[in-house]
């Protein structure tokens, strides 16, 4: 399961524009998409671009982790938690905000010279 | 390309390296899919009949969530897009390559009948300047010979096409280098 939904992060980070095609699922929230992972269990992360207005065309935020079941999210409630974790995200994003280490350059991060 | 460090401790744990892995291959066969009919200019519903399948199958096939797909189908899709299935096994290193070069050019691929057209134009004297030979005399002597996008300085600068090769080529010191 988390070797799916890293694959998908992954390539969601460096896939040009518009590829994968139907990576992200359309959620009943416009600002919230959804990652499907489909392993023994359905897995559902949501997510938003952005969402600071600034960065929205670079950075993803991960809001919530939810499971489908019966074509319905585990907790019920799931889409709502997340469009709170979004605002909350965007009143100070500089909080939340994890930046990813340089993939492209393995050794300097080994040897925590990266400055992330 | 070396295995990022942080994706290299992960990958040590075998079920999380072959679901990271098995995750890109269906991504990948659903992005090329679609790349490729682009490329081709073909709405889903042009390639499913050229493929004996209905419009719906396409869009399945095209969707990075589908990972039930047959060798038997993507032979068809390959042979409606005339290009060639490939299945190999590969190492983990150049799957995380792959993973890191998800762009239309890197997956886009000419039709055969494309190949072939280039080739022949190149193969063609008609169709090249009259100053371009056969690189034979060339690869005999220095041992190398140009490649695509190679260029030769000394006697032009222009872009050197594969298999042709500057006059005087067959002269123990070619007054040219072949630059990368």
């Amino acid at each position: 399961m988390k070797g799916r939904a890293r694959a998908k992060i992954d390539v969601l980070l460096t896939a040009e524009d518009g590829l994968p095609p139907k990576m992200l699922t359309d959620t009943k929230l416009p600002q919230i998409k959804e990652l499907r992972i489909n392993s023994k269990e359905a897995l559902r992360i949501l997510l938003c671009k952005g969402p600071d207005p600034k960065t929205k065309n670079d950075e993803i935020t991960l809001l919530f982790c939810a499971a489908e079941r019966d074509k319905k999210y585990v907790p019920r409630d799931a889409l709502e938690r997340a469009e709170e974790n979004r605002k909350l995200v965007l009143q100070n994003p500089e909080l939340y905000r994890t930046p990813r280490k340089k993939d492209a350059d393995p050794e300097k991060s080994e040897n925590g010279s990266s400055g992330q | 390309m070396p295995i990022p460090k942080n994706l290299r401790m992960d990958l040590a744990d075998s079920e999380f390296a072959h679901a990271y892995v098995d995750e890109f291959l269906s991504l990948s066969i659903a992005t090329q899919l679609k790349v490729l009919r682009e490329q081709r200019k073909l709405t889903q519903e042009e390639l499913a009949h050229l493929a004996g399948m209905k419009q719906e199958r396409i869009s399945v096939l095209e969707n990075v969530n589908y990972s039930s797909w047959s060798i038997n189908t993507l032979r068809k899709l390959a042979k409606s897009l005339d290009v060639v299935l490939k299945v190999s096994f590969e190492t983990f290193s150049s799957r995380v390559t792959e993973m890191k070069n998800v762009t239309r050019e890197s997956l886009e691929r000419p039709s055969r009948e494309e190949e072939l057209e280039l080739d022949a134009k190149l193969e063609s004297p008609n169709l090249l300047p009259s100053y371009y030979e056969p690189t034979t005399a060339y690869t005999q002597t220095v041992g190398k010979t140009a490649t695509a996008g190679q260029t030769i300085v000394g006697i032009a600068s222009r872009p050197v096409l594969p298999g042709v090769m500057s006059p005087n080529a067959s002269s123990n010191q070619p007054p040219y280098s072949i630059v990368a």
